[in-house]
Parts: C-alpha cells; structure tokens; sequence
C-alpha cells in the first residue's frame, strides 16, 4: 500500500525529468504512452501527474499533440526592494514598461484608507504594463500625492522609474516598502490590458513605498498574471 | 492625521494604527482608558467615546471587570508575514500569536522510497527512505491549509510513534536536535485541483498559494521539504523590502 497516491509521486518524478534533461519552453514531454512505460505505472495514473504538472504551471497540454515545457515563472525576491525598471534589468528578462496612462484623481475611500489621506487628496495616478516577451505580465497602477510632487510630469517618466524621478526631482528616496501579496479577481480595465477573461484570479501586490524617515512617498497595486510570477525568499530562525 | 479633528476621533485613529502596525495584536489588552487620559493628557471621557465606537464596530471587545482587548476578528484574512529572521515559523505558531484556534488532521503518514525528485530536494540517495506527513489544518474549526511535509527517514527514525494532531511537528523536530532554522521559501498561485477542493471544502478552482519550502537544522541538513495547499481566502503574505 502506498502512503500518498501514486500521481503526486510520479508528477515529482516527471519534475524532476524536466529539471535534470533541463528541458526549456516549448520543448515537447515524451508521451503520456512513452511516460508510463519510463516510469513503469499505468497510462492513467501518468495522466494524473500531468495534470498536477499543468495545475502548477510547469508545462501545457495542446490537444493531439502533447505537453509541453511552460514558460519559467518570473522570480521575485521577496525582500529586495528594486523599482520596475530595476527588477527588468536584474531579472535577464526580455521585459518593456510601457506607459498607459498619466493623469489627476482624487482620493477615493480605497486609496483614502490605503495612503492614509483624507478623501478627495489630489493624485497622480500612473498606470503602466509590464511586457514580457512581448505579453502582457503585469499592469502596475502607482499612486503619489500631487502636492508633494508638484509639475510631475509623463515625460519625467521616459527611461525612468517612478522611484528615480522622485529621487531625482524631489530628493525623496524610496528606502522600504511595506508589501502583501493577496488574490482578486480581475476588473474589466485590468482583464483587457492583461488580455485575460474578466474575473480572472490575478495576484494583487500592494506596497507602501517610505522614505528613511517613514515618510510614504508612493503607493502602488500591481496585477499580476498567477502563471508568470514566483516569489522567493528566505527565513532565519532568530 | 489632521490636528484640527476632534479629539475622539485622533484616539480612534491611533488605536486603530496601532491595530494595523501590529503594536496591538488580536486578543491582547488595550491600555485602559485612565492610562491613556494620561498619556495624551486628555479627559477620560473622550477616550470612553473613542473606545466606545471601536467597540460598537466591532475592532474592540469589552469584557466586564476586565478590561478592553482588540477582538480576534474571524473575518479577517490571516496574515503571514514573511522575514529574513523571525523567532516563530510556521502555522502554529502563526496560529497562536493571532488567537486563532489550532486543529490538524492527518490524512497520510508513512515512508515511502525518496526517488529522483525527494532525494534531490532532501539530499538523499533514491533508494533511501522519506516520512511523509500530509495534514489538513485548520484554524478556528475552518481549513486553512493541506500540507505535504516530507523529511529523511534518517532523521526522524521514532516519528510514528507520535501523533501530529496533538504533538507539534517542531517541538518533536527540536526535542531531536532537527529543529528547521533555515528556510528557503517560495510561493506560486494555483487554482485549487477536484482532490484539494474536496478536502478543503471550497469549490474547485478556486485560487490556492502553493507555498513551499525546505528547511535545515543547525547543522545544515535539510530536514523537511513542505508544500502547503493554502486557501487565498483566508491568508495574506506581508512582507518588507529593502535598499
């Protein structure tokens, strides 16, 4: 008798094939035949483990022809903070931030609550999509208040993170960010510019970006599609 | 906060803040209201009437004769914080500092052969033993997690003699000189499989963290290697970046 079923034990088989034969995008897995007489278990049970493989995200089936080796997740470290510019340029990822919108709101109670402001704050809202491999990844909606950052303006933003005109323009930099990282269920204007169904499962992640001083400088919700992204770090017993 | 608002009003936001920032945790005594009269050298009264709203919102409980403590909220997402040192890890201890209720149930125990995947995760050779620890969690009588904790037999030789529903996997690890101290942690979102839903009651599809990690003792051996299936509805990841 087997302590855990048989799929979940040969999915961490097959893991460990794409690992070892370092199998890339788009590479094609032998067949689910091919994979049980490899592996010695029924042609079902490779079946489950496949599908444990795509819930996960390692690799994609397309009808009559096969699984295939999924894209590698984009890693995120969880504690360094870098802005988006940075994190394209560190990550090796074939990555461009294109700018969709620039312009003034008000605080409603959302961002009220989230900056601690009082309603009707004017701010900037900067809108912003991440590609990757040219498909959309991320959308990235930043928040600052207006006062503080008088004549900010979108061309500030050419070539430039948020982060580094604040820095360079205001002399505010940003030092710590305070993140989470929930799941939502993706608007219209998200779902179109991620070119995802409406209500999708999206990865929300918040951060409150602060100054040395605990000064907030800018608040920021990225969207993210689940299957790109991985967030890795590490913990010490202290 | 605006100076010019009424005083009350500045209290709650404090208490409130300090609710947020973790200086006041969930179950734990609020200063009483003479003390706090003192501090910010105001008249009770107008901290009873700040307390008083956050009790009638249900941020604070009153408990007669006793004091006034910040209500363990139910509906309040678990948060999980992630840190580069922290002196507490995992989801009992998680548990505990919120207030929740602890409960695990084991739906699998046993060894199996640690194979390609496992002897490479744990440092194994393939035809070396595994115990396998697969539990259902739950806080406050609702499951919160299904976790797959998987650690080399060599190190645990006497674990099914104990049982995890009652004995903390940690305390056992310790009392064996395998304490985990060193975690390297990753996290995914997945859509929740027809076997995880049924047995974390919730639909199917629905997103789950897949959270892993392996972790290793003092001495550098890695002593367990976990994949936790964690409902998204319940828990959110916190953590700080830095420059």
């Amino acid at each position: 008798m087997s302590v855990l079923t048989q799929d979940i034990l040969i999915a961490n088989e097959i893991k460990f094939m794409i690992e070892n034969k370092n199998l890339q995008y788009g590479s094609r897995l032998p067949s689910e035949r091919e994979l049980s007489t490899i592996l010695g278990v029924q042609r079902l049970t490779v079946r489950l483990a496949l599908k444990i493989l795509i819930q996960e995200g390692l690799i994609y089936k397309v009808e009559r022809q096969g699984y295939f080796v999924a894209k590698p997740r984009i890693k995120d470290t969880l504690y360094i903070l870098q802005s988006e510019t940075e994190f394209l340029k560190n990550s090796n990822i074939n990555g461009n931030l294109e700018l969709v919108k620039f312009h003034d709101i008000v605080a409603n109670k959302h961002l009220s609550s989230q900056m601690k402001l009082p309603l009707g704050t004017k701010l900037f809202e900067i809108i912003r999509l991440l590609r990757v491999d040219e498909e959309p990844a991320t959308v990235d909606y930043a928040y600052i208040e207006s006062k503080k950052f008088p004549d900010f303006k979108e061309p500030f933003l050419k070539e430039r993170s948020i982060f580094k005109v604040l820095k360079d323009k205001y002399d505010d930099e940003v030092k710590i960010s305070n993140l989470d990282i929930t799941v939502i269920k993706s608007s219209k204007e998200v779902s179109d510019l991620l070119e995802i169904e409406e209500g999708s499962n999206v990865i929300l992640q918040r951060g409150l970006d602060y100054t040395e001083e605990k000064v907030l400088v800018s608040y920021s919700e990225m969207i993210m599609k689940p299957e790109r992204f991985s967030f890795v770090s590490h913990t010490d017993r202290s | 906060m605006d100076y010019r608002l009424p005083l009350y009003l500045q209290i709650k936001e404090i208490i409130l803040t300090q609710i947020h920032e973790k200086e006041l945790l969930p179950g734990e005594k609020i200063p009483s209201e003479r003390e706090m009269a003192a501090i910010y050298g105001i008249n009770r009264m107008t901290v009873k009437r700040a307390v008083s709203a956050l009790v009638s919102e249900g941020v604070l409980v009153s408990v007669h004769g006793k004091g006034t403590f910040v209500a363990t909220k139910k509906a309040n997402k678990l948060v999980y914080r992630i840190q580069s040192s922290q002196k507490s890890v995992g989801f009992g201890a998680l548990l505990r500092e919120s207030g929740l209720k602890q409960n695990d149930k084991i739906i699998a125990s046993g060894r199996i052969k640690a194979g390609n995947y496992l002897s490479k995760k744990l440092n194994l050779n393939k035809e070396d033993d595994v115990y396998v620890l697969q539990r259902l969690r739950f806080a406050d009588d609702e499951t919160l997690a299904l976790e797959y904790c998987y650690m080399p037999f060599k190190f645990v030789p006497d674990i099914s003699v104990y049982n995890f529903e009652q004995v903390s996997l940690y305390a056992y690890l310790e009392s064996r000189n395998h304490l985990p101290v060193s975690f390297l942690q990753s996290l995914i979102i997945i859509e929740s499989s027809y076997s995880e839903s049924k047995l974390l009651q919730i639909e199917k599809g629905s997103p789950l963290y897949l959270f892993e990690y392996l972790g290793s003792d003092q001495e550098g051996n890695t002593i367990e290697y976990t994949q936790s299936y964690l409902r998204c509805d319940k828990a959110i990841f916190t953590y700080y970046s830095k420059k």
